[in-house]
């Protein structure tokens, strides 16, 4: 295990400036999710850490050694890609063992590792096979376990369940959350998906447009968000919002200007009836989830739907006309540029 | 949409096919087996007098037909080029051969690095290499010669290998450029990450999932030299290192040739080729079919 320093990071490619003077401590055995909307550079960082881009600018230091110039495969990373990237020509136990063969490993030591690394991630009886035998989750861990073998400081995953179905994601998720306790080693795991960040991370850095939005613990970010587009990655549904204006002697009346009120659909309440502080307004799409039900409410004087989810399954149809209390307490409010304001 | 297959027209066309790319070869097997005073004779059954080998007998062992031993006999019709055919099988198969080794030791590692890494010239180069064999071969002969010349390769076997291969090089090229081009990029940063080295990524990764394409593309490297004719012949020298296709012009040059012993000639000129192909076509079909890389 390793810590990974970034220090003034910057990557280009051409005029295009994709990483912009980014500066980063991991920590050593720490689970870092770098999450953030397609082409906000979290793949690019990743690349950079494992060697595969060069930086611009900056310092990567991994376990304190500055790494600049090592080439990747000395960098004790190991990387799961998108694609699994598993050699096609290869058995499941030539693609794990084929980097400890590339460095010269005695036979017996090489088949003891990917025993172990089989084991670990139930692959035992595949060992054999080749990789268009393989359903993509067991690709996927044989991926995962071509990385194990290598006994690296520090695991790179790059959107390393995207390919999968939505049951088998869920799975994997679980299965990469154990292994890291069982590992205890360095992780970084990039992704799109805000469900896998929530879930996985120690700590999630958010991404956008090459540079770091926020940083901190899942719920830090999801409950202090320091600004609009932070609150509105984070959080599944997603977060309503509603542009509203200062009323003077207001408590939120300091900043002037048009501003924006951000609920998430579980902080809106359903009023029964006409009351003071109640939002009319009318049912378009009703989804049933289950457990809850997700009403998309049309306002008057707001563009977008408002979200709304309601604990339960309420006989709420669309088309009917509901009542909705807005608390701003429940929620934040961003100022025009975007930054959250304190209430 | 759903798909319509008519089995009759499939057949028809494959029977059409057929017809014009194994009927030659079926033809001029039957012209080999059956003697020229039953070819030569309108009135008589092709195979009224069986099947012989006579001829195939001639061009081994030099044993002249039985109809030519006759007297009367026109013997200009048993050409003596026809007793050099099985010594320029081969010679041809060595040329052709060497040529589709060198294509694929010089060709494949070029490919490779056309289609995957960038370098300085990397566009022009290609480009040259591609746009070559635009060039007429016959604006080439007399420079090519005089350089072979220069260096004392005419009519040497090596002279005409070197020849046949850069004639075929930028076809190999281009066909594995563009395998290796489709080939994921994820593979080989792996490879990287895997402590291989350029080359070993090459070796261990590229050519095992491009062995198909190696294949298919040194066969048309062979077939291109051992069908080649214009320079063979230039730069052949005597009997000892004259290529199939030379041989080949020369019997049928003879325009009192027996047609029974051209035949002979033409088909065993087409073994070498076909066993080649049974070789390794059922292994490029094979791989093509059965390791797609995405899987």
């Amino acid at each position: 295990m390793a810590s990974v320093e970034l220090e003034q990071v910057s990557k280009s490619f051409g005029k295009t400036e994709v990483i912009k003077d980014m500066s980063l401590a991991i920590k050593e055995r720490e689970l870092v999710v770098f999450v953030g909307p397609s082409g906000c550079g979290k793949s690019t960082l990743l690349r950079l850490i494992a060697g595969l881009e060069e930086m611009s600018a900056g310092t990567l230091r991994i376990g304190g050694k500055v790494m600049n110039q090592t080439p990747a495969a000395d960098r004790g990373v190991a990387m799961v890609f998108q694609s699994y990237a598993l050699y096609p020509h290869m058995t499941v136990a030539e693609n794990m063992g084929f980097a400890l063969k590339m460095i010269g490993t005695p036979r017996p030591e090489i088949d003891r590792k990917v025993g172990e690394a089989a084991e670990i991630l139930d692959l035992g009886d595949l060992l054999q096979r080749k990789p268009r035998q393989l359903s993509g989750g067991q690709r996927q861990r044989v991926a995962i376990g071509r990385a194990i073998v290598r006994k690296p400081d520090v695991f790179l995953f790059d959107e390393p369940l995207s390919n999968l179905d939505a049951e088998l994601r869920a799975r994997m998720r679980v299965e990469i959350a154990r292994l890291h306790k069982e590992l205890k080693t360095t992780m970084i795991y990039v992704t799109h998906d805000q469900v896998e960040a929530m879930t996985l991370a120690d700590r999630i850095v958010l991404l956008n447009k090459g540079r770091i939005e926020q940083q901190g613990a899942p719920l830090d970010l999801y409950e202090a968000p320091v600004n609009k587009f932070v609150a509105g990655f984070l959080g599944q549904p997603r977060m309503n919002f509603i542009a509203v204006t200062a009323v003077p002697d207001n408590v939120i009346g300091a900043a002037p200007g048009a501003m924006t009120l951000g609920l998430r659909p579980d902080a809106i309440g359903i009023l029964d009836g006409p009351r003071s502080g109640a939002v009319a307004g009318r049912i378009i799409v009703v989804e049933q989830l289950g457990t809850s039900t997700l009403l998309h409410v049309q306002l008057a004087g707001v563009a977008d739907l408002v979200t709304v989810e309601w604990r339960g399954k309420a006989a709420h149809k669309a088309g009917a006309d509901i009542w909705l209390g807005l608390d701003p307490a429940k929620g934040h409010l961003f100022a025009a540029d975007g930054r959250r304001l304190a209430l | 949409m759903k798909r319509r297959h008519n089995p009759i027209l499939t057949f028809l066309f494959a029977g059409l096919i057929l017809l014009f790319t194994g009927g030659p070869v079926v033809l001029s097997l039957i012209g080999s087996v059956v003697p020229d005073r039953i070819l030569l004779n309108s009135d008589a059954g092709l195979f009224d007098e069986g099947i012989n080998f006579e001829t195939y007998r001639y061009v081994f062992t030099g044993e002249l037909p039985s109809g030519y031993l006759t007297e009367g006999a026109n013997r200009a019709m048993i050409s003596d080029a026809a007793r050099q055919v099985p010594r320029s099988l081969w010679n041809s198969t060595v040329v052709a051969f060497a040529a589709m080794v060198l294509n694929l030791l010089l060709g494949a590692p070029a490919a490779f690095l056309f289609a995957r890494y960038a370098f300085p010239g990397k566009k022009i180069s290609f480009l040259f290499l591609i746009l070559s064999p635009l060039v007429p071969t016959v604006a080439l002969v007399t420079p090519i010669y005089m350089s072979l010349q220069a260096v004392g390769l005419v009519g040497t076997q090596l002279g005409i290998i070197l020849v046949h291969t850069a004639k075929a090089l930028p076809f190999t090229v281009l066909i594995l450029s563009v395998f290796f081009r489709k080939m994921p990029a994820e593979l080989f940063e792996a490879a990287m990450l895997d402590h291989c080295s350029r080359f070993q990524a090459f070796t261990r990764i590229a050519v095992p999932l491009a062995l198909p394409s190696i294949g298919a593309t040194g066969l048309f490297a062979f077939m291109l030299s051992y069908s080649e004719y214009m320079f063979s012949m230039v730069l052949s020298g005597d009997a000892e290192t004259r290529p199939v296709s030379v041989v080949m012009a020369a019997l049928a040059r003879n325009t009192d040739v027996s047609w029974s012993l051209l035949n002979t000639g033409i088909f065993i000129a087409i073994v070498p080729t076909l066993l080649l192909v049974a070789l390794i076509w059922r292994f490029v079909v094979e791989d093509l079919l059965g390791g797609s890389v995405k899987g």
